[in-house]
């Protein structure tokens, strides 16, 4: 998910930040923490405290109702393309380096917390061996497939995961 | 300045489609200016936020932060019961609690808009009181226990803390020994 916004109902601060990104047209994903144990468990891990709202955009943790930084990031979408929020490395170099076997393609090394692909289940020692229908053979064919993501779309990828093949959809 | 908000046209109708959240804004506000603490003068802002309260009242059982995910259970959740143990520190630094239910007094009377105030509480629950560190805690020279209010800092010298801070209204539980 591009912009997840985790909140309660009772704060004013969490209905100014939705209605900051309704009046702009940008989609977001809305948890209501006081009601999910889950998400609640979630927003707790990614930014460390318990305060609301929170939100996720373009897989930087945002505290509170900061707009002077939500503009800055929503602006930085003009100028630079969405990101998977991984680490990427061409999995042969990783298998020879760790004497294991991988299929070809890139394997990631680390996931940021709170990115797209954290929220689509991505996990560290995943290889990514297709992305947006598109075989991937290396990390540079993600680098270049993902040139033309374009932001608040899915893009659906297929993962080699301990010998099994597992598709996500990953929200950018 | 006087911290009341001027008269407006506006208030009688909103006492009558919000009946309850009006009567805590009142209480709060009447509760919050004898002991120096002023509300956000945008009254619907607010309103929402005596919703909250009571929402929470009716969930939990306290009235807890309506901006902060609360445990549920009082022991844990003492500190963010509002008023809330960092609404001094926040009024301090930022003027505003976390919420913006209070505001300095400068900002409650100047055109200056809310702004968010970063969270200062951390994730770990705050010792409640009676919990260890007893041996420590201090006592008058007549040997009688000292407490202390850890949401307004109201201390006083008796076998037990009062069943509410007479200065900021909180519960017998927000005291703790002192030192």
């Amino acid at each position: 998910m591009s912009i997840s916004i985790y909140t309660t109902p009772t704060c004013g601060f969490c209905h100014q930040a939705k209605a900051y990104l309704e009046q702009r047209g940008v989609p977001f994903v809305e948890f209501d923490v006081s009601r999910d144990p889950q998400k609640a468990a979630e927003m707790v891990q990614v930014s460390g405290q318990r305060g609301v709202p929170v939100i996720l955009l373009d897989g930087q943790v945002v505290l509170g109702y900061n707009e002077p930084m939500i503009a800055q990031l929503l602006a930085q979408r003009a100028t630079r393309p969405p990101r998977l929020g991984v680490a990427i490395a061409d999995s042969s170099r990783v298998a020879e380096r760790k004497a294991s076997r991988l299929p070809q393609g890139a394997y990631v090394g680390r996931v940021s917390p709170g990115s797209s692909a954290a929220l689509a289940g991505m996990r560290p020692g995943d290889v990514m061996i297709q992305l947006a229908g598109q075989a991937v053979h290396s990390d540079q064919d993600v680098h270049r497939l993902s040139a033309g993501i374009r932001y608040d779309h899915d893009v659906d990828v297929l993962v080699w995961r301990n010998g099994q093949t597992i598709g996500m959809r990953v929200r950018l | 300045m006087s911290g009341t908000t001027r008269p407006d046209p506006q208030d009688a109708e909103r006492a009558r489609q919000r009946p309850e959240a009006w009567a805590l804004y009142q209480r709060l506000r009447r509760e919050g200016e004898a002991a120096g603490y002023y509300l956000n003068p945008d009254v619907d802002f607010v309103l929402d936020l005596m919703d909250g309260l009571l929402t929470n009242e009716r969930r939990y059982g306290y009235g807890s932060c309506p901006c902060r995910l609360a445990d549920g259970t009082r022991d844990r959740d003492l500190d963010i019961i509002c008023p809330c143990d960092y609404r001094d520190p926040d009024l301090d630094e930022y003027g505003a609690c976390y919420c913006a239910l209070y505001m300095s007094d400068e900002i409650a009377v100047g055109q200056k808009q809310a702004e968010s105030v970063p969270e200062r509480r951390g994730v770990k629950a705050v010792r409640s009181v009676g919990e260890a560190h007893e041996e420590l805690a201090g006592f008058t020279r007549a040997g009688i226990p000292v407490w202390r209010c850890r949401v307004c800092g109201y201390l006083c010298a008796r076998p037990q803390p009062p069943l509410k801070c007479p200065v900021c209204k909180v519960d017998r539980d927000r005291f703790e020994r002192f030192p």
